[in-house]
């Protein structure tokens, strides 16, 4: 894709609006993978931001800033700049690697056509590019034009990413659900978004039972799985606190303080968020609304005094527990099986978006020929086989959502075919049998399946089966392929993570 | 509100009933009964409402201080509301929908009333009601109701149903994230049908940051409409209440005490204010309607229509006088125009028998001079018998036209016309012996009209009608035919000029005699028809002025009466006046009681607290 890209761009009839387009997806085909993250206001998407950067480095209180979409991007030395709607850039304050939550001054009012560019030197950074946007869903009847506004940018920043990681909370509310169906509709294929989303459910009370934590994850994905591959849990707070080590020896020795105070004292104290912060007691007031509002939360608190008493001393210790409690290791887990995987097909994926874009936009005279060229070899990409990844990915998830039933035993042909693992075992070869023969006989066995299945949804399905397995027949036919067999690579698979 | 308030309305509604009572409005009465004696029966109705699931039942069974009641943590069925009442003994029933009522132990509550123990409400419950000793429910009626918002947007229609019908609505939501449109929205639907409603923000006890959610929350509903911005929001922490259950103040700091102060400072004092004004006003209503029947009585006397009726019959008096006039003029126009005819009649037809006789002595009439004669005098008597016949006939015509004038198109006439046809009207006396209806009259003369045309057959009739009219006529009559020769010149005539001078003679004697009597007969039917005219027209004065009286009579005794009851029903205006005074004043107090508790600002207890 980026060859042809490059041969685009050395052509000689071209405007220069396309030209710039052209450019930037050149450069973004080759950049880190964009992730934005995503969701109702005050569900913590900053925080979660924080918690995978391992830095506070997105406001989290609700300022200005948390209006406006902000890139994280790679970058030394660090900086922050505000992109106003003319263009014109204005430095922000970044103080010890942490954006302010208000505008300076002599800055137009937050608006979607704004946005925060921050390069700070987390290494994380260096393989993801990280997109925080503005949350939605603001009931206040008087900015609804601004909520608009914010919704239509949150989209649209969401559309600029090659994957999204979507904040949940505890409840769902129909906000949400309209807000994926919004992104789903512009995100290409049918479930393109579900292959490339991961829902996140923002678990507030890190005390509850796993148990009853999986069970909500698992109704709210049953909720959305036409939109999101999974959903996993992360207790965002102490994540963030953990992760960023703000966690200090005098916070881990005022928590070892409360876990020495008398039982029944430190419970009725933890009882009440305003008890601990009012109540006379042990601790001063400012470490307490440290602990209570900064760093752990009410519920945190109590999971921290809890792992104290259990012998959990100084602040590693306890950053330690607190992460494991939070479920960022997992969450992280997640992030490379779903996405960071899938991460070319992702990101062809999202230039292919932005090619039809530029292709269906009313294009200046002179480039009416050169579009519609375009316009070809786009469609061309489209069925490249780093493409038929996603399309694998997309009848995957289709099948273990229950968007689509199909029965024995087209369904585990079907998740061989697409899955993991090696050619042979993908084929289902066993010995002696030649894998091509057993990926032509599939072909065709699919193929046949397409016709007389008669169901549009199924066909579809069949459809990427069948080229799944021509595109696996055509790679034991190439030359390189000669031989074994066993050790073809599956395309696309790049950038690899753990399976 | 007052309690003399309240006592003053019942009095007043007491007397109010009583009142309506004497004037017959039964059905009135037993309305403003009913509406006094029902007034203290139901309890104001809490409707709490939101998100299911952890926060609403938690805080329902905070609020009752039944641990474990509405079943946490379960989905509760969708259509069904738990209805909380005070009983001494906890204990549950449910309704089903085929009628069937279950006692059932509050333990399995959660098999009855959630999704998990009762899926998609095969069990077919309609209501299940809760009775637990909570001092709340002495005062109130407390309903809880399936999640609203969310997904779910069937659970919110069900919702807004047992609003509709509530005094409050406490709406709970999180601390942890601010209202969610759907949840204004239903918020904005709901407060178009409740008076009171409070926001209930629970878990304020798990969420450091609830003081910023609840200024979000305060400031959307400021946004959200009239209705909405007076709601109160009220910080809430439920599992306080049950952890530490015997402390001393738990409710008080876990919010609760917030709450039932809102319900009763606001909604129960509201609840009898409103039941108080709606009393009130209904005494008002019922006052009026009785005002109003006595208004009509006030009204409703006799007089009007007999003033009216009298003054219709000066009217007529004053016309019949004018008519006396128009009536001669007319009919000495009549006679003069007959006698014109009649003198010309005369002269033709004479001159006819001039020249037929003219002709006869010509072809030799001398030879039998006695026939010649007859036939002449004979021709002649005819001719006079003719002429009288006209004017009885003339006679007849105008005595008729005299009968139904002097009254023509007035309203007496047309008054007494309708009573005669009625059958029952009043009888006008006549003057005279024989004492006969207008009608009768009537009769007769329409009898007589048709027959007209045997005119001298008819004169003895129209005589016996007309009095003197007759005597004239008969005595013409007479004359007329008395222009027959005497026997004792015919000899003379023998001669063809003999005979000749004879006719002329007879021609002229009989013009002079004719044109005489006819002058005669004119005089005499104009002196009697104009008595004729002048004594009907007296008569119909007589009998007008008759009735005049009567009637001035009759009404003077029924404008007494109307006075005497006048002043009866004056009386009783008064006194219902200062009833409705009375009445009319207890709302007013209502209303500034109603008012003050409007517009007391939400947080005035908390303010208060410190």
């Amino acid at each position: 894709m980026l060859d042809l890209l490059e041969a685009w761009l050395t052509e000689p009839d071209v405007s220069a609006g396309s030209l710039a387009v052209l450019t930037a997806m050149a450069d973004e085909l080759t950049g880190p993978l964009r992730l934005a993250v995503s969701g109702r206001i005050k569900q913590g998407k900053s925080t979660l931001v924080n918690a995978l950067l391992g830095q506070r480095a997105a406001a989290t209180d609700a300022g200005e800033c948390t209006m406006i979409v902000t890139w994280f991007r790679y970058g030394f030395p660090e900086r922050a700049r505000l992109v106003l709607p003319d263009g014109e850039e204005r430095e922000l304050a970044l103080i010890g690697g942490v954006l302010g939550g208000s505008l300076p001054l002599g800055v137009p009012a937050a608006s979607s056509a704004m946005r925060i560019e921050a390069e700070l030197s987390n290494a994380e950074l260096r393989s993801l590019t990280i997109i925080d946007t503005p949350g939605f869903g603001s009931a206040t009847p008087g900015v609804s034009q601004v909520s608009r506004d914010l919704l239509f940018d949150g989209t649209g920043a969401a559309l600029q990413a090659d994957a999204v990681l979507f904040v949940l909370d505890w409840r769902l509310v129909a906000e949400e659900v309209d807000m994926l169906a919004a992104l789903s509709a512009r995100f290409g294929s049918e479930y393109g978004l579900a292959v490339a989303t991961l829902g996140v459910l923002n678990v507030r009370d890190v005390e509850l039972p796993a148990t009853e934590i999986e069970q909500r994850c698992a109704q709210h994905h049953a909720q959305l799985r036409a939109y999101l591959s999974e959903v996993v849990p992360l207790a965002a707070l102490p994540a963030q606190t953990a992760g960023s080590g703000a966690l200090t020896e005098a916070d881990a020795l005022a928590i070892g303080e409360l876990a020495r105070a008398p039982d029944e004292e430190v419970r009725r104290l933890l009882r009440d968020a305003d008890r601990f912060r009012y109540a006379a007691g042990c601790l001063q007031p400012a470490t307490r609304a440290r602990l209570l509002d900064d760093l752990l939360g009410l519920s945190g608190i109590r999971f921290a005094v809890a792992a104290a008493r259990d012998g959990c001393t100084g602040a590693v210790e306890l950053s330690g527990a607190l992460a494991r409690q939070s479920g960022i290791a997992e969450l992280r887990a997640s992030l490379s099986t779903v996405i960071r995987a899938n991460a070319d097909a992702l990101r062809a994926a999202r230039a292919l978006r932005r090619l039809q874009e530029l292709v269906f936009q009313p294009a200046e005279p002179r480039d009416a020929g050169f579009l519609a060229r375009l316009r070809d070899e786009a469609e061309e990409l489209r069925l490249s086989p780093v493409m038929h990844r996603l399309d694998e990915r997309e009848a995957q998830h289709a099948v273990a959502a229950g968007l689509v039933t199909l029965s024995e035993p087209w369904l585990s042909d079907l998740l061989r075919i697409t899955g993991s693992g090696s050619v042979a075992s993908r084929l289902g070869g066993h010995d002696g049998a030649p894998l091509r023969d057993l990926a032509a006989a599939g072909a065709a066995r699919w193929r046949e399946y397409a016709v007389s299945c008669g169901d549009v949804d199924r066909e579809r399905i069949a459809g990427v089966a069948a080229r799944s397995y021509e595109l696996t027949y055509a790679a034991l036919a190439a030359p390189w392929s000669a031989g074994t067999g066993a050790g073809v690579r599956r395309p696309g698979s790049a950038v690899g993570g753990p399976r | 509100m007052s309690s003399s308030a309240a006592d003053e309305l019942d009095a007043c509604a007491v007397q109010a009933c009583a009142l309506l009572e004497t004037l017959q409005l039964a059905d009135w009465r037993t309305w403003l009964d009913a509406k006094r004696t029902a007034r203290s029966g139901d309890l104001p109705v809490v409707v709490v409402a939101g998100e299911s699931k952890r926060g609403k039942s938690a805080f329902v069974n905070a609020l009752l201080g039944q641990e474990g009641l509405s079943p946490s943590g379960y989905e509760q069925i969708t259509s069904a509301y738990i209805v909380f009442g005070y009983a001494p003994e906890p204990g549950a029933v449910v309704r089903l929908r085929d009628g069937t009522v279950t006692a059932i132990p509050l333990s399995d509550l959660a098999t009855w009333a959630t999704e998990q123990g009762n899926p998609d409400n095969e069990r077919g419950v309609a209501s299940v009601e809760v009775g637990v000793p909570a001092p709340l429910l002495r005062d109130f009626c407390v309903i809880d109701t399936p999640g609203t918002g969310s997904l779910h947007a069937g659970h919110g229609e069900l919702t807004l149903l047992a609003v509709a019908r509530a005094d409050a609505l406490l709406f709970v939501v999180d601390a942890g994230s601010p209202i969610t449109a759907a949840e204004l929205s239903f918020l904005q639907r709901a407060a178009s049908s409740v008076e009171y409603v409070a926001v209930v923000l629970v878990k304020v006890d798990q969420y450091s940051g609830w003081r910023v959610i609840r200024r979000d929350d305060e400031r959307l509903l400021a946004t959200a409409g009239a209705e909405l911005s007076r709601a109160a929001v009220l910080p809430v922490r439920s599992t306080l209440v049950f952890a530490e259950r015997d402390e001393p103040g738990i409710r008080a700091e876990a919010g609760l005490d917030e709450v039932e102060r809102f319900l009763r400072a606001r909604v129960l004092a509201m609840s009898g204010v409103l039941t108080q004004a709606n009393l009130a006003r209904a005494c008002l209503t019922a006052l009026d309607t009785a005002d109003q029947r006595l208004r009509a009585a006030y009204d409703a006397d006799g007089s009007a229509q007999m003033r009216a009726e009298l003054a219709a019959e000066e009217q007529a008096l004053a016309a019949l006088a004018s008519d006396g006039a128009t009536w001669r003029k007319r009919v000495e126009e009549e006679l003069k125009a007959r006698h014109e005819d009649s003198r010309k009649t005369i002269e033709r037809r004479l001159r006819e028998v001039s020249e037929q006789a003219q002709q006869r002595i010509q072809d030799g009439a001398a030879r039998k001079p006695d026939d010649f004669v007859d036939s002449v005098t004979g021709t002649i008597s005819a001719l006079a018998a003719e002429l009288q016949g006209r004017a009885s006939a003339t006679a007849a015509e105008l005595a008729a036209e005299m009968l139904t004038v002097g009254g023509k198109g007035t309203t007496a006439d047309l008054a007494v016309g309708s009573d005669l046809l009625s059958g029952d009207g009043w009888k006008v006396p006549l003057p005279g012996e024989r004492k006969k209806t207008p009608y009768e009259h009537m009769l007769a003369l329409t009898a007589f009209s048709s027959a007209h045309g045997l005119a001298l057959l008819a004169l003895p009739v129209l005589g016996a009608l007309l009095g003197g009219v007759g005597g004239t006529i008969a005595a013409i009559g007479a004359g007329a035919v008395g222009a027959r020769l005497s026997s004792k010149g015919r000899s003379q005539l023998s001669r063809e000029s003999d005979l000749r001078a004879w006719l002329a003679k007879q021609i002229a004697a009989a013009s002079a005699r004719l044109t005489s009597d006819q002058q005669k007969l004119m005089k005499g039917l104009y002196d009697d028809l104009t008595q004729l005219g002048a004594a009907c027209i007296a008569e119909r004065q007589a009998e007008v002025a008759a009735a005049i009286s009567e009637h001035t009579t009759a009404l003077a005794a029924s404008e007494e009466a109307t006075s005497e009851r006048r002043t009866q029903v004056e009386l009783a205006r008064a006194s219902l006046a200062e009833l409705q005074d009375r009445v009319t004043s207890v709302l007013g107090s209502l209303r500034a009681a109603a008012a003050r508790l409007q517009d007391a600002p939400a947080n005035a207890t908390e303010v208060d607290a410190g």
